[in-house]
């Protein structure tokens, strides 16, 4: 096991360089360099090559790469960013603990809230309180986040002026963004739930337990729940990576300084240091949590756990 | 069973509508219940709030971007200008010294010497002498945000309090030493390189508000300086008062939150609030008893110009003569809402001190009836043998731009004239295609100026990205020389500026599009009178108010 999760490890160094690689290629032949957006229209051409010799993108296209390579990799300096003025890494320290918790919390409100009710859907299906939770589940898939976000603030904020509308303030400030983020991600999990733990729940085995005379609960959580949860993992695995970079429009909506809107910024302002951070950050945070969820499947599943400790890399 | 899922789902449905809705139906259902103050945590009155667009540093070298209101509060300049167009008055220079109120300057020489205060201190209690202005203006002219500096030969300390401006030739231009001593904030040299981020993320001037806090992305807090170094309270000009004991700035970007801000009383002060969303606020809205709405008309000119490059269509000036007489500006007005903007006919408006009224009743393309544009069109359109060619019309992405591209592709395309899908882009990529004569024929923009419609002309005719003279016009001496003598101090007469106009309007450059109505609400139970800079944004501090 130590084994594979050391390759995976290392397996991880070379995407992220792959991923610096590509990141800063994209980036490079975008068309527009930082001094088009720093600088205002009446700025010469002549400013404009001097403002970007200082940032070193006129550089040709290798020297920028090495340079880029090095200072990431080797002496993990993300550069500065030319429109906050802000090392990118210490920007990040401060805006990735928000995304973060934002993110987290939207998780495991999806874990703790869709689980349990897409088990309940499966174990009264066609029932009407299967029909009834599909319903909303099905409400809460067709509802766009912003929009949540916006009908929350006019009902939460102008009529019962119970939360503040925006800002992070306080823990009040934090109530309305987290809703909006795991409404969906709670209705997607309840109906992926609720379909795996169908397939299970006429297995061999589960008949099985019952006529062994194994008490329901255990039948559910002890027997079934393991089998239907390999999907339901992998799908919290992606949406964790996807909620750190993904609340982009919910952080707009509420002003909430977080790491979507950072980057969103980078992009529109050409500022490549801020892009090339945010992606590298948020393809760290994916490769980690798909780790993670593979080293779940092991704890779950002894036969996938007994593949990564005979067969090394392959589940 | 059937019946009970359609009772859910209409049920559901009702639900989401009554959720749902106009902000003023939702207001109106609440003003019941809304308070004076309207927020569930009262704020104290020695507080007020603004809502500015996210500055994405407090760095005072960039003092153009966007969000960063602050900095009049916390910085001090050498001069200040009272209003938009407005006279030059000396803030950290002394008025008293000098023949021209904080300056000397001999007559044809290039050289100005501006005397300072001797008791300047900034909120760290370091002294401001002439080396930090030096120190300032050179560290300005370095970071590459001080464009237009190219005059500026070199800065000198004389002694603590004298400085000595040398510049490569006299400056006889309207508003040119307000460029450059109205548009650079003074910092000491030693709280300047004491700071780690160099001031982009903490912040040490000498204004009357000192940075309490700062939030990247979120927001900053200023309080009163307590040991404002002007004491003579008869020096301090009503831009430079410290009313207010606190101030926050809440970064926020969507409108609607900001209108959501304004009714739930977490905001004091909006200074551009959308003319759909301004209902509520005004006379008879639900929340009129709180607020109220100042406007004003923006400095900024919305225009059409022309790309009359060699590989353009617009070359040909009977093209571009037959593409303006096509745009008629009262539609474009009432496309584009007369509650939100106004007519404009020049590349200019009237806020500019030395626009001319007149210009309205000459018989050109700005200003001709709706009724006789058909003619003149064909009349255009066979002069320059116009065979379906496709104009490519450049704007920035923004919704604003957009509609106005929108409104001027329609009414090309009525008048006969082949357009190509709008090219709106974000501003990067708009500066990209701008500088490519190639790739555009029509630019829907916005030009402004600080002081006057000449220097607006000199920012859209002179040298631009591509070196040439101007990004739309190549080689032309008239135009410049025209432009010159109107710019020039002892020249600059409406006789002049009126050639100049009248140059470019026979040469069918550009049309002024309009220009947009300005919207700020504010809480009027605590604010009785708004106070502005040069550049037409709120001080907070110098607000006067009902306490």
């Amino acid at each position: 096991m130590k084994k594979y999760v050391l390759q995976r490890c290392l397996w991880l160094i070379v995407v992220l360089l792959c991923v610096g690689f590509l990141i800063f290629t994209v980036m490079y032949f975008v068309p527009g360099k930082p001094a088009d957006v720093l600088l205002t229209a009446e700025a010469t051409a002549q400013e404009k090559y001097e403002f970007n010799q200082k940032l070193g993108v006129n550089d040709p296209y290798i020297v920028q790469l090495g340079r880029y390579m090095y200072n990431t990799f080797i002496k993990f300096d993300f550069g500065t960013s030319y429109v906050y003025r802000v090392p990118v890494l210490q920007e990040l320290n401060n805006r990735v603990p928000r995304t973060l918790t934002l993110g987290t919390i939207a998780i495991v409100i999806n874990a703790f809230i869709g689980i349990p009710l897409g088990v309940a859907c499966a174990m009264h299906q066609n029932k009407p309180l299967d029909h009834l939770l599909m319903i909303l589940a099905m409400a809460g898939i067709s509802m766009p986040d912003f929009w949540l976000a916006l009908m929350m603030i006019l009902l939460f904020s102008v009529k019962l002026k119970w939360l503040p509308p925006f800002g992070i303030g306080s823990w009040q400030n934090w109530i309305m963004p987290v809703i909006a983020c795991s409404v969906q991600g709670v209705a997607v999990n309840a109906r992926q739930t609720r379909s795996a733990v169908l397939e299970t729940i006429r297995a061999d085995f589960v008949t099985t337990a019952r006529a062994k005379g194994v008490p329901e609960h255990d039948v559910i959580y002890k027997h079934m729940l393991p089998n239907a949860l390999i999907p339901v993992i992998n799908m919290l695995g992606g949406a964790f990576g996807r909620a750190i970079a993904g609340t982009v429009v919910i952080e707009t909506v509420f002003s909430f300084p977080g790491v979507g809107v950072y980057m969103m910024n980078g992009i529109n302002g050409r500022d490549y240091p801020v892009v090339r951070g945010c992606v590298l950050v948020l393809a760290a945070f994916s490769a980690v949590a798909v780790l993670i969820v593979d080293l779940i499947y092991g704890f779950i599943d002894p036969r996938i756990k007994a593949q990564y400790e005979g067969g090394g890399a392959h589940k | 069973m059937k019946k009970l899922l359609s009772a859910l789902i209409s049920g559901l449905m009702v639900l989401s509508l009554t959720a749902c809705g106009s902000s003023s139906s939702t207001a109106a259902a609440a003003s019941g219940a809304a308070s004076s103050t309207g927020s569930a945590t009262a704020q104290s009155f020695d507080t007020i709030i603004e809502a500015t667009k996210t500055a994405s540093n407090i760095d005072p070298l960039n003092m153009n971007q966007s969000g960063k209101n602050f900095l009049w509060e916390v910085y001090e300049m050498l001069f200040d200008l009272d209003g938009f167009g407005g006279d030059m008055y000396g803030v950290l220079a002394d008025s008293s010294k000098g023949e021209y109120k904080g300056y000397d300057h001999e007559a044809g020489t290039p050289e100005y010497t501006v005397y300072l205060y001797q008791n300047i201190k900034d909120s760290a209690g370091n002294a401001i002498t002439a080396s930090d202005v030096v120190f300032s203006y050179n560290t300005m002219k370095d970071s590459g945000y001080a464009h237009g500096w190219n005059t500026l030969a070199s800065v000198d300390a004389v002694d603590d309090y004298t400085v000595k401006f040398t510049f490569t030739r006299e400056l006889t231009k309207v508003g040119e030493l307000s460029a450059y001593w109205a548009r650079c904030f003074v910092f000491s040299q030693k709280a300047y390189e004491a700071s780690a981020s160099k001031f982009a993320s903490d912040a040490v001037g000498t204004g009357p508000y000192v940075l309490k806090s700062y939030t990247a992305g979120s927001g900053i807090t200023l309080e009163k300086n307590p040991n404002y170094w002007q004491t003579d309270t008869t020096a301090i000009h009503t831009q430079h008062q410290a009313n207010i004991e606190n101030i926050q700035y809440k970064f926020i970007d969507e409108d609607a939150t900001n209108v959501v801000g304004l009714q739930t009383g977490d905001v004091d002060i909006v200074e551009e609030v959308a003319t759909k969303s301004i209902t509520d606020f005004q006379d008879g809205g639900a929340y009129a008893d709180t607020y109220d709405v100042y406007q004003h008309a923006n400095n900024l000119t919305d225009m059409a110009l022309a790309n009359v490059s060699s590989d353009s269509v617009c070359n040909d000036i009977n093209m571009r003569l037959a593409l303006f007489y096509a745009i008629d500006p009262v539609g474009v007005v009432n496309y584009m809402d007369t509650n939100s903007v106004k007519s404009v006919y020049a590349l200019g408006n009237a806020n500019f001190p030395d626009y001319d009224s007149g210009w309205e009743k000459e018989d050109n393309y700005e200003t001709l009836s709706s009724d006789a544009r058909a003619a003149k069109v064909k009349e255009y359109l066979d002069k320059a043998g116009y065979n379906g060619q496709k104009i490519k019309i450049l704007c920035l992405n923004e919704e604003h731009y957009k509609n106005l591209s929108q409104v001027v592709g329609s009414m090309l395309n009525a008048a006969g004239i082949q357009t190509a899908d709008v090219q709106a882009v974000d501003n990067s990529t708009y500066q990209t295609l701008l500088a490519d004569s190639t790739d555009w024929d029509l630019d829907v923009c916005g030009w402004a100026a600080n002081d006057f419609i000449v220097n607006c002309w000199d920012h859209i005719f002179s040298v631009g990205s591509t070196g040439k003279t101007g990004t739309f016009i190549d080689q032309n001496d008239q135009l410049i020389t025209l432009l010159n003598t109107a710019r020039e101090t002892a020249t600059h007469t409406q006789e002049n500026v009126d050639a100049v106009h009248e140059y470019y309007i026979s040469q069918a450059y550009g049309m002024g599009l309009c220009q947009s109505i300005v919207n700020v609400v504010y809480n009027s139970k605590k604010i009785t009178k708004l106070v502005f800079t040069d550049k037409s944004m709120i001080l907070p501090g110098a607000c006067t108010y009902t306490n």
